[in-house]
């Protein structure tokens, strides 16, 4: 039935913007999936239909030093899905806002450290959708990974591919989940771009899937607009600022901060070195009754409330 | 692994030597996870692990005692510094890559700008040299301090300590 309406919207927001097809298919992103949210009782590969919208969001979770898989904090990382595994209600899914290495893509530290992540990342009973960090490219935060990157496709990227992104049904960094409620009161789809792995096909990727009219769009990257060196961040940001959103989720920096003026959360304190005076911790959204969205951060060892606020489904501040 | 460097390169010293050390900022020769000893920093106000984190790694190889300073750091500033002192040795290593004592060799790596408060950094890494000859008799006291202001304002400070032996 959501393939339905999606399409039904799709084509009534196209005809309604003045805009015409694209001269060329679009990228096969999704094409083994439905054009909508799968009717999937709960979260999975493609997204799914849900009674309820809450999500949590972890990362950065890489070690400290290059290659320093014996100091990958694997304790802290399993505390903070051990933490989201408790939350009540059950976050329907997860995402995570990447950087879960720190290898040296001439070394062989990728799959060790994989190993520890999704090992800690399993106290989580649900689905996780991840997003690419610069360290899944080849560390730097100016790379550019994939077949026609000029980092071209380490170790680091294609694990990350085959350990995380195919798991969930998807063949490359950059996809899209959609979600829908159960009894049809809203849509959401969540937007995950690759700006370390940028080309033009997902440029065109991205403006297509952003002009899918949903009620709730977050787009999640894992550098924030303020951390502009990765490739896509500009290129992406140019896109995204066409469209309607709610968010911007993003990791890169180690810590927690809400940044309205670019509608951005980072939750980056999922066990990477802290950068500033946040704790590790995570963060859960909600949808509420009244169509808002609330946005808890909770420290990983205390579980208190960090900080709180909601959205409305724009963006904009939600009025208490 | 770092975005940015500056400082001492003996690359040629590499090419013939795989244990050689080159002084980039980059801590990716294997000893700095296997040899050496390391420290997550205290803060001074009695905090368990300093904000922003701060480590340092040590070992003693040859005639001289290598030091990896890591800094987290959201806002990387030509004038943040570590202040690092082993035996006899009081050195300020700068993220900008400056040495205050000539006989202690020193390479920065940085992921982030320099002083562009506008943006978000990541963290810089020195690498640093000391030679043995310098630092008096051994065992030697090493002590790695930092202090630094988050975008918040917010000034920290920490330190870790250790005694080096020779060997």
């Amino acid at each position: 039935m959501f393939r339905l309406s999606f399409g039904v919207a799709c084509a009534a927001a196209a005809a309604a913007c003045g805009t015409q097809p694209p001269s060329t298919p679009p990228p096969p992103v999704d094409s083994a999936l439905p054009l909508d949210a799968p009717a999937r009782n709960g979260a999975g590969p493609g997204g799914g239909t849900l009674d309820a919208f809450e999500f949590a969001i972890v990362g950065d979770t890489r070690p400290v030093n290059l290659d320093d898989t014996a100091h990958y904090p694997t304790a802290i990382v399993q505390q903070i899905w051990m933490d989201v595994e408790a939350e009540s209600p059950h976050p329907a899914f997860a995402i995570s806002t990447g950087d879960y290495m720190f290898a040296s893509v001439n070394g062989s530290e990728q799959g060790p450290q994989l190993d520890a992540y999704l090992g800690a990342r399993a106290s989580f009973d649900g689905v996780v959708y991840p997003a690419l960090g610069n360290h899944e490219c080849n560390g730097f935060t100016d790379s550019n990974c994939g077949p026609a990157g000029a980092d071209l496709e380490p170790p680091n990227y294609q694990l990350f591919l085959s350990r995380m992104i195919q798991p969930i049904g998807e063949t490359l960094p950059y996809y899209v989940e959609r979600f829908a409620a159960t009894d049809k009161s809203w849509t959401a789809k969540m937007v995950f771009v690759a700006a370390n792995a940028w080309d033009g096909t997902q440029a065109q990727w991205l403006g297509e899937i952003l002009s899918e009219p949903t009620t709730y769009t977050f787009v999640v990257r894992h550098e924030p607009t303020m951390s502009g060196t990765a490739p896509g961040v500009g290129p992406s940001d140019q896109i995204i600022i066409k469209h309607p959103y709610t968010m911007i989720i993003a990791g890169h920096t180690h810590t927690y901060e809400h940044v309205p003026a670019y509608k951005t959360l980072i939750v980056g304190n999922g066990g990477a070195p802290l950068t500033s005076d946040a704790d590790y911790g995570y963060v859960v959204i909600a949808r509420q009754a009244d169509g808002t969205i609330a946005v808890t951060s909770k420290d990983y060892m205390t579980k208190a409330v960090v900080d709180s606020f909601s959205v409305n489904a724009d963006g904009s501040p939600a009025t208490p | 692994m770092l975005a940015g460097l500056a400082g001492c390169i003996n690359a040629s010293a590499l090419e013939h030597d795989p244990d050689a050390m080159l002084i980039d900022g980059e801590l990716d020769e294997p000893v700095w996870n296997t040899t050496a000893v390391r420290g997550v920093f205290a803060g001074d106000g009695g905090e368990a692990i300093a904000r922003p984190y701060s480590e340092v790694r040590a070992f003693v190889r040859g005639d001289a005692v290598y030091v990896g300073l890591y800094a987290a750091d959201e806002d990387i500033e030509s004038t943040d510094r570590f202040e690092l002192t082993v035996g006899t040795v009081a050195v300020s290593l700068s993220a900008a890559g400056s040495s205050s004592d000539a006989r202690v060799r020193a390479g920065v790596d940085r992921d982030g700008t320099l002083d562009d408060p506008r943006d978000d950094d990541e963290e810089w890494v020195v690498e640093a040299a000391l030679p043995v000859a310098a630092l008096g008799a051994p065992p030697w006291a090493l002590r790695a301090s930092r202090c630094d202001t988050t975008h918040a304002g917010h000034r920290h400070c920490g330190s870790w300590s250790t005694v080096l032996t020779a060997r």
